[in-house]
C-alpha cells in the first residue's frame, strides 16, 4: 500500500457525516439581520440624537445611511462568498462592494462640495474610538465565523469582514451624534474605513489561513 | 461526493481517489519534480478533507476542487521560490538524466537550446557562463535587481531542463 493509498484509507476511516456549511446568502442575511439588531441597541443604549425623529426626514440623511447600509451588505455578502474555496460559483458577486463603495464615496464627495460647510464638532478621535469600539464585536462574530469555512482569499476575507463592522459602527454612531459637519464625517467617520480595511488584511492573514 | 459528506466512508474513498486522478496531471504541467507532485497530492486530500464542509453537493465538484489545489499549489511555489532564491543552480549542477556524465553539458553544449530562450534570459546564462559574470555584476550591467536576475536564471534553468529531458 502505498502512502498515498495509505492516507486515503485513513480519511476514508476518520470520515464523519458533515453538516454542510450555510449558502452564503443566508449567511449574508444572518449577518445583516444581525447587525441592524445591534445598531439598534447599540445607538439605543448610547441614545439617540436629539434632532433624529426631523433627520430622518431629510432625503441627504436618508441616503447617508442607505448607502452605508449598502456597503455593510455587501462587504458581508462578498465575506461570505470569499469564505468558500471557489466562492460558491458566484464570484461575479463577491465585486458588489466596489460599486457600493463607489457609490457612498461619489455621495460624499458631493455633499462635501454641495453642502455649506457647517462647523465641526470639538471631538475628533473620540468618534474613531467609538466606531472602533462598536465595530470589535460585528468584527469578532464574523472572523470566527469565516474561521470555521475554507477561505482560499484569506486577506480579503478579513479586510471585507473589518471593513463591514467598521459600517456597522459607523452607522451605529450616526445615529446618535448630533453633527453633520461633511469635514468631519469624512475624517473621522468614513477615511478611517480604509483603515479597517488594511488592518483586515493582516488580521484575515492571521486568523484565516488555514 | 454527496454519499461521502453524509458519512458513507466507501464512496468518500472513491471520492478521494478520483480527486488524485483529476490533481496528478494538473500539478504535473506545473510541477516538475515528481515527489513534490506527490506531496501536493497528499496535502490538497488533506485540506479537502478539513474543507468538505463547504461543497454544496448542488455545484459541479471541479471548480471546487481546483480552487483548493490552487491555493495548496500557490503556498509550495511561494515557499519552492523563497528557497530556490537562494540556492540558484548552475548549469553544470543540473541533473539532466541518469546516463548524462558530469562534463556532458557545458554552456558551449546547449548555446543553442539556450539562444532560444527569452532574450533577457538568453542573456542573462550568457553572461553568468560564458563571461563569468556574477549574479551582481549581470545585475549592474541589464539594469536589474541581483534577486530579479537570479529568478530570471532560475526559470531559465527550469526551462532548459524540461527541454533537454524531452525524448
Amino acid at each position: 500500500m502505498t502512502e498515498l493509498d495509505a492516507l486515503i484509507a485513513s480519511l476514508a476511516e476518520s470520515a464523519q457525516p458533515v453538516r454542510p456549511a450555510p449558502h452564503p446568502l443566508r449567511l449574508c442575511l444572518r449577518w445583516s439581520a444581525g447587525a441592524f439588531i445591534y445598531i439598534a441597541l447599540a445607538s439605543l443604549m448610547l441614545g439617540w440624537r436629539a434632532d433624529l425623529a426631523a433627520r430622518l426626514h431629510s432625503p441627504l440623511f436618508l441616503a447617508e445611511l442607505g448607502l452605508l447600509a449598502a456597503v455593510m451588505v455587501s462587504t458581508l455578502l462578498a465575506a461570505a462568498l470569499l469564505s468558500f474555496p471557489d466562492l460558491h460559483q458566484k464570484a461575479r458577486l463577491a465585486w458588489l462592494p466596489l460599486p457600493a463603495l463607489a457609490l457612498f464615496a461619489a455621495f460624499l464627495f458631493t455633499s462635501f462640495t454641495d453642502s455649506p460647510a457647517l462647523p465641526p464638532p470639538p471631538h475628533g478621535m473620540e468618534c474613531l474610538t467609538c466606531i472602533t469600539l462598536l465595530a470589535t464585536a460585528p468584527a469578532a462574530w464574523v472572523m470566527h465565523v469565516l474561521r470555521r469555512q475554507a477561505s482560499t482569499h484569506y486577506r480579503l476575507a478579513g479586510s471585507l469582514a473589518l471593513l463591514a463592522s467598521a459600517s456597522i459602527g459607523g452607522l451605529t454612531l450616526r445615529l446618535s451624534e448630533n453633527t453633520d459637519s461633511v469635514a468631519h464625517l469624512i475624517q473621522w467617520h468614513y477615511l478611517p474605513l480604509a483603515g479597517f480595511g488594511v488592518a483586515g488584511l493582516a488580521l484575515g492573514r492571521k486568523f484565516l489561513k488555514w | 461526493m454527496r454519499d461521502a459528506l453524509a458519512g458513507d466512508k466507501r464512496a468518500y474513498a472513491a471520492a478521494l481517489e478520483h480527486c488524485v486522478r483529476l490533481l496528478r496531471p494538473y500539478l504535473s504541467r506545473r510541477v516538475a519534480d515528481r515527489a513534490a507532485v506527490e506531496d501536493l497530492v497528499q496535502e490538497i486530500l488533506i485540506s479537502v478533507h478539513k474543507a468538505r464542509h463547504t461543497y454544496d453537493a448542488n455545484r459541479p465538484f471541479a471548480p471546487w476542487l481546483f480552487a483548493i489545489a490552487q491555493y495548496r499549489l500557490k503556498d509550495f511555489l511561494r515557499a519552492r521560490y523563497k528557497d530556490r532564491l537562494h540556492y540558484a543552480a548552475d548549469i553544470s549542477e543540473m541533473e539532466i538524466g541518469e546516463d548524462v556524465t558530469e562534463s556532458a553539458f557545458s554552456y558551449e553544449s546547449i548555446k543553442e537550446e539556450i539562444s532560444q530562450l527569452p532574450e533577457k534570459q538568453a542573456t542573462i546564462l550568457e553572461l553568468m557562463h560564458h563571461e563569468g559574470c556574477t549574479a551582481k555584476e549581470v545585475a549592474a550591467r541589464m539594469g536589474m535587481t541581483e534577486s530579479a536576475v537570479k529568478v530570471s536564471a532560475h526559470r531559465a534553468y527550469k526551462i532548459l531542463k524540461t527541454r533537454l529531458e524531452k525524448p
